[in-house]
């Protein structure tokens, strides 16, 4: 019922050009449209995802961003729920086709996560983003409460410190791949394994970046197809799921049970099971969430071992953020769920960037993304439909 | 072209519901809150018990606390602890803990910041 034709992600990076936030949302929805086959004034609804106006310095964003684009008279609004925003928002995109609001949808994330504050100032904020009254007075960063978790996944799962610095190797590898990705480099386990401790046992080496970018996709209702775009894959399905924001109050700290959750529901949705995902980007804002997700999802049955049997590498069976994900490619928050979006999309379409491309394109593909440690978590599963 | 603007934000922040667990904080004192129907407590206090139940009452724990797992490096030393009488578990901000002690006790904290610190059970301490 609901096409992905159109997609883009900007670089993702630091930037130092003098652009702003608005003229990379300018660059990817033009991109997308193009994509698309689609004229701006046959957009009629307008959803951007931003997480904070402390990194945009500006409120109602949507407003500003509808006007920048041409688009007028048309719905326009902003969907916000931390590291989730950006598959929120494709979540509601989703919604406003299938209720018959929407023929074509535009969704826009974006933040300027890098260069407009200091990177105290943007830590300082996001330690708001778990519970204020508790966490944010306490000052635990994003990095303390994720370490936390972790150290429970890893005494519970055999998950090491070796695993932890593969998968930062792995995923740094395939950003080198892409063009478009923030930290495209080749670390040694060494470098990873003596890199600064910022919250043991993570490094700093295992953690993503903060950085600035856009993404977008343009959804469509089947019947508005445009005659160009007739092998844009499908979402078939979305879940959503919330856990207790107070990572104590949790009855497996080490668990993102709304993962699960979400999951569970999305597959209902798309009528398929975990097993039959070919492909997935997930939400790596650390290296151990990655495996944290991996388990929650249901992708693997051992996701150790099938971690250290390279499934999820690109030339596996089941690759995993073929993008560089969070780590490699970058993390512009409220760009970041519908970057991935975008990226499942053209991997199923035999679109993606050259060397990252598959051959064997699966039939299914899996975005998946959490604000807080696993608090709030939103789920797409997209089919592909090139054959 | 590139223009600094600071943005200076005071804010004047009340707690509500929640005013008895801030300012047990600024004292020192762990005050929770117990479910009314089926006798959890919790610590952080939750305004919803996970049995659903909206009726509870605060009280005061002893303030001691166990801790479950630390983490340490530049952002800081904190840990997952779980308080004497608590049945959830709370992520706390260390002061002054050796690499091997894992009790602790609830310490006052600076007016301005509300923050729930723990400084490790010794001689003296309890």
């Amino acid at each position: 019922m609901t096409f992905v034709t159109g997609y883009n992600l900007t670089q993702f990076n630091r930037r130092k050009d003098g652009s702003s936030f608005r003229d990379w949302v300018s660059e990817t929805f033009e991109s997308s449209l193009e994509t698309s086959s689609l004229d701006r004034r046959d957009i009629d609804t307008l959803i951007v995802s931003s997480e904070s106006d402390f990194f945009t310095l500006q409120l109602n964003p949507a407003s500003v961003i509808a006007d920048d684009l041409g688009l007028f008279n048309i719905e326009a609004l902003r969907v916000e729920g931390g590291g989730a925003s950006g598959q929120l928002a494709v979540h509601a995109g989703v919604k406003s086709i299938l209720s018959g609001a929407s023929k074509h949808v535009a969704i826009i994330g974006f933040d300027p996560s890098a260069s407009q504050l200091p990177s105290e100032t943007i830590k300082k904020l996001y330690s708001y983003s778990f519970d204020a009254w508790t966490d944010g007075m306490n000052g635990v960063s994003a990095t303390a409460l994720y370490a936390l978790s972790i150290q429970i996944f890893m005494s519970e799962t055999g998950l090491n410190e070796y695993d932890l610095a593969n998968l930062t190797i792995n995923n740094r590898e395939n950003a080198c791949l892409n063009p478009g990705a923030h930290l495209k480099i080749n670390h040694s386990q060494d470098e990873i394994l003596n890199s600064t401790i910022i919250s043991s046992p993570y490094r700093r080496l295992h953690c993503s970046p903060l950085s600035d970018g856009a993404a977008s996709i343009i959804l469509s209702h089947k019947n508005y197809i445009p005659s160009k775009r007739k092998t844009a894959p499908e979402v078939i399905g979305i879940g959503s799921a919330n856990d207790r924001v107070n990572l104590g109050a949790r009855l497996e700290m080490g668990e993102f049970n709304s993962k699960t959750i979400s999951m569970k529901n999305a597959c209902k949705m798309a009528d398929i099971k975990p097993s039959e995902i070919g492909l997935a980007e997930l939400y790596d804002a650390y290296a151990g969430a990655e495996f944290q997700a991996i388990k929650a999802l249901g992708l693997s049955s051992n996701f150790l071992k099938d971690f250290r049997n390279r499934r999820f590498h690109k030339e596996g069976e089941m690759p995993i953020n073929l993008s560089g994900g969070l780590m490699g490619q970058g993390a512009p928050v409220g760009a970041t769920g519908v970057g991935q979006t975008a990226t499942c999309s053209m991997l199923l379409e035999g679109e993606y960037h050259d060397e990252l491309q598959i051959n064997n394109i699966p039939k299914y593909a899996l975005a998946d993304t959490h604000g807080g440690i696993g608090t709030t978590s939103a789920t797409s599963i997209l089919e592909s439909n090139i054959n | 072209m590139i223009i600094k603007q600071k943005l200076d934000l005071n804010y004047t922040l009340s707690f509500g519901k929640m005013t008895r667990w801030v300012s047990g904080l600024l004292e020192g004192k762990a005050i929770a809150l117990k479910c009314s129907q089926c006798e959890k407590s919790s610590f952080p206090p939750q305004r919803i018990c996970d049995c659903s139940s909206s009726k509870n009452e605060w009280f005061e724990l002893s303030g001691k606390a166990n801790i479950l797992v630390k983490t340490s490096g530049v952002d800081g030393d904190f840990a997952i602890a779980k308080f004497e009488g608590s049945d959830n578990s709370a992520v706390v901000r260390l002061k002054g803990f050796k690499i091997d002690e894992m009790n602790g006790k609830i310490s006052s904290c600076d007016p301005s910041k509300p923050s729930l610190n723990l400084i490790p059970i010794k001689s003296g301490n309890e």
